[in-house]
């Protein structure tokens, strides 16, 4: 199995919290915040306990196959009409994420900001002022502006449904990067029918995220050894401003380079890549157990 | 081939920012120099006098607002550098750029071997012996599922050149080939551009490194900070003289 | 302003997808073209920039903060079509690897924040700043009011293709299987949260951005999509008009159930908390809950 993909040791130094030391003044920081939330955020979701250099079920898929195959499951999530297919569903997802000895710590916490938002945003759905039915809680004489709040039955399935559904669907689609390295994952949207100059700039992207952070990171560590007193609100937007700007002209510049560099290996505007091997028994058995629960799904 | 004239210039000059409000830049003025099969040339110059843009222009990257480029006995200019000339002369000259961050875009080590054998539309079994034999000799076998920026600066280098390297070329282009890298590494490129010495590829290096050019180079072309050739000839020639050329580096 | 999996059914992301395959093609073909220096790598920079962008939260008067899209500084930057090619980078990128929008909803995300706020934002911007050399100040203004503009056209499009799911998506008896509010809910909660706050947000940011990139260099970077045509406006307005989620409308589909209104007083609150939320994971406390993985 290839090694997990790892960040330089640079980029795994934790930058201390401006906001702990600085005490008051807690505007001053938000940039310095940002860039270190950032650099957290993409380590612990692209590195942290990642799962792909474990042998399990989607490990051993070819890469594209995996994903067309997620794909596909995330799609009959968002299809089903139907409870039972829902449940169907989840515990396909389940059995995927013990099978491919994804923790389910891991998932729960690639799913739960989806969870409590979809939660909050639901929430009037269950009471009967929203979905009118049978009461089953808080019946009786409580209420709002006269109108009487309590959960119903059925505000309570509609409710249900839609955040099993909103996070099934997130859970499914966290298996991909849970499973993939960096490197396989972008091989493998290259064998999927994306135009290749899509995948080519998609890796681009990518790539250019981390140098843009790096840049901001670097400019605004540079700037934090200058200031000392707080800043105006005004002068932290112009700090943003032209920082942004900044990282604009800085990373067009590495742009440019990049474009001649590929140029001068020979690209003309096409990407071509080495396919990799067929697909095995295994990977036909995945496509196949997707596509069948699709089509369930349609069908319920 | 011995001895074979492989570039051209003549009264090349070079400005930035020529499309902009602000006045031109120049970068190169008045450049004229040919450079023959099997040489070794070293382009000297401060910072800022024009090394890299230079390089450029040689690769077809970019191209002078005015005087001839030529290469391999064919014009090098936005117009004539399509079809068959273009693939001859990607296939033929070989750029290694200063910043290596730039250089590789691919998602993994071995795709950035085999992007240029690709892209020239070698077969992809001989694209992939090429990658498999290259990352071997340069003993980075082991990093090739890896993606190419979270390597060291020496592994990068060597990546970068493995890529280059990978399209056999004959000239080979290198911008301050040594920067950045450790002595261990340093020591490691010198004896890979010995070996391809031996091989007769040509190869014309940028750089600060005057190790590097007394041990590899037979050639010095010196450009002023003026931007112009101050001074051109035989690498022994300008060992004598060093005392005379330093100043104007 | 992401959609997550599971609040748009099935027809309605089906027609995205249906409306957004040519856009995609023709956008990518249309940027390769009007980029073509540097095409491939300018236009993977313009996605990160977005990405990265959408993580900078700016203060505002008030002590909050709230974060842009950056959609319109891309257009202005590089060209309504290369606009639309990278903020679909982006969402692409922020739907696999960050579970922040959905695959299903993709797009309609792209949609959303590629073509609405792309061209509209684009557009506005080469209106007002119209003329050879345009003041700083009017430059400044343009762009503020392109990205006001723009970001609330594109809330719009949220707005309607969400309020239109209780209607054409119900289960038995009526009940909601997708986003469960209808229009007479979305309007309010997103469209006022999008003209008092994100909006001022969108339109400060993109107006710094841009009076600074002209401020700091002489303007030959910015506005590469400066020499496009006006032939794509016309385009894109029809298209508009005929792919906006009203389209969907035309397919018979019953207009959604208005029995909540009477409701919307107290209801309506609620709901905000929809693009309030998102403000808030991504500005006030984004430490730990975007280390919980957002």
């Amino acid at each position: 199995m290839a090694p997990v993909a790892r960040l330089p040791d640079w980029f795994k130094e934790a930058k201390p919290d401006i906001c702990l030391t600085g005490g008051r003044g807690s505007r001053r920081g938000f940039v310095e915040k940002t860039l270190a939330n950032l650099e957290s955020f993409l380590r612990d979701t692209l590195y942290g306990e990642n799962a792909s250099a474990k042998q399990g079920l989607l490990q051993g898929i070819t890469p594209h196959v995996r994903i067309a195959g997620i794909i596909i499951l995330v799609a009959s999530s968002a299809m089903t009409a139907n409870a039972a297919m829902l449940g169907f569903i989840v515990a396909v997802a389940a059995i995927i994420t013990l099978a491919s000895r994804v923790s389910f710590k891991t998932a729960a916490k690639r799913v739960a900001p989806s969870f409590v938002f979809t939660f909050i945003l639901s929430l009037p759905v269950f009471f009967s002022f929203m979905t009118p039915g049978a009461e089953v809680f808080g019946a009786g004489g409580a209420g709002i502006n006269g109108l009487r709040v309590s959960v119903t039955r059925e505000g309570f399935f509609s409710a249900a449904f839609f955040l099993t559904r909103v996070t099934t669907a997130v859970w499914l689609a966290s298996l991909v990067v849970e499973t993939t390295t960096q490197g396989d994952f972008f091989k493998g949207m290259i064998r999927l029918p994306i135009p290749a100059f899509f995948v080519t700039a998609l890796f681009m992207t990518f790539r250019y995220m981390f140098i843009l952070v790096k840049i901001a990171e670097d400019a605004a560590l540079a700037r934090k050894s200058r200031v000392i007193r707080v800043a105006a609100l005004s002068e932290s937007q112009r700090w943003f401003a032209s920082r942004a700007t900044f990282m604009l002209k800085r990373s067009i510049a590495l742009a440019q380079e990049v474009n001649m560099a590929m140029a001068s290996r020979g690209f003309n505007g096409v990407v071509k890549v080495i396919d990799g091997k067929g697909m095995a028994r295994g990977d036909f058995l995945w496509l196949g157990f997707t596509v069948f629960v699709v089509l369930l799904s349609i069908r319920f | 081939m011995e001895g074979k004239e492989i570039y051209r210039l003549e009264r090349v000059c070079y400005n930035y920012g020529h499309q902009g409000v602000l006045p031109p830049l120049s970068a190169l003025k008045d450049i004229s120099f040919s450079i023959r099969h099997g040489e070794h040339v070293a382009v000297l110059g401060a910072n800022g006098s024009g090394k890299s843009t230079l390089l450029k222009i040689l690769n077809g990257l970019i191209f002078p607002m005015s005087g001839i480029v030529e290469c391999l006995g064919g014009k090098v200019a936005e117009a004539t550098l399509t079809g068959a000339f273009l693939r001859r002369f990607r296939e033929r000259v070989g750029f290694v750029f200063s910043e290596p961050d730039a250089q590789l875009f691919c998602p993994t080590v071995g795709d950035e071997v085999a992007f240029g054998p690709l892209q020239l539309d070698l077969p992809k079994d001989e694209a992939e012996r090429r990658v498999n034999e290259l990352l071997n000799m340069l003993g980075i076998a082991a990093l090739r599922d890896r993606p190419p920026y979270t390597l060291s600066a020496g592994e990068k280098k060597k990546v970068a050149i493995a890529s280059v390297l990978a399209a056999n070329p004959d000239v080979l282009l290198l911008d301050e080939p040594t920067n950045g890298l450790d002595p261990r590494t340093q020591v490691w490129l010198f004896e890979l551009l010995r070996g391809l010495k031996e091989l007769k590829k040509t190869f014309i290096i940028a750089t600060h490194d005057l190790s590097l050019v007394e041990d590899l180079t037979d050639r010095v072309i010196v450009i002023a900070e003026g931007h112009e050739v101050a001074a051109d000839g035989p690498r022994a020639r300008y060992s004598e003289t060093r005392t005379c050329y330093w100043p104007r580096i | 302003m992401h959609i997550p999996d599971g609040y748009l059914g099935p027809k309605t992301c089906i027609a995205f997808y249906a409306v957004m395959a040519p856009v995609w093609y023709i956008a990518s073909s249309r940027a390769q073209k009007s980029l073509k220096a540097a095409q491939l790598p300018i236009l993977a920079l313009g996605a990160a920039f977005t990405f990265v962008i959408m993580m900078f939260n700016i203060p505002v008067p008030g002590g909050s903060s709230g974060h842009m899209v950056g959609a319109v500084v891309v257009a202005i930057a590089l060209g309504p079509w290369a606009g639309v090619v990278a903020m679909t980078l982006t969402l692409t990128l922020q739907a696999f690897l960050f579970g922040d929008g959905g695959l299903t909803a993709l797009a309609a995300n792209s949609f959303n924040m590629g073509v609405v706020m792309s061209f509209s934002g684009y557009y506005v911007y080469r209106v007002i700043a119209a003329g050879p050399a345009p003041s700083p100040k009017r430059r400044a203004i343009a762009s503020a009011v392109a990205a006001y503009v723009a970001i609330n056209l594109a809330a719009f499009a949220v707005v309607l293709e969400l309020g239109v799911q209780p209607g054409l998506e119900a289960g038995l008896g009526g009940a909601p299987l997708y986003a469960p509010y209808p229009l007479s809910v979305t309007l309010p909660a997103m469209m006022a949260t999008h003209l008092v706050f994100f909006g001022p947000v969108e339109a400060l940011g993109t107006a710094l951005v841009v009076s600074y990139a002209h401020k700091f260099n002489d303007g030959a970077i910015l506005e590469a999509g400066k020499n496009a045509s006006w032939k794509p406006l016309w385009a894109a307005l029809i298209a508009l008009i005929i792919l906006t989620p009203l389209g969907l409308f035309a397919s018979g589909t019953p207009w959604g159930e208005w029995g909540a209104q009477e409701l919307g007083g107290i209801v309506g609150f609620i709901p905000s908390g929809m693009r309030e939320m998102r403000g808030l994971w991504k500005g006030a406390m984004p430490g730990r809950l975007r280390r919980a993985g957002f």
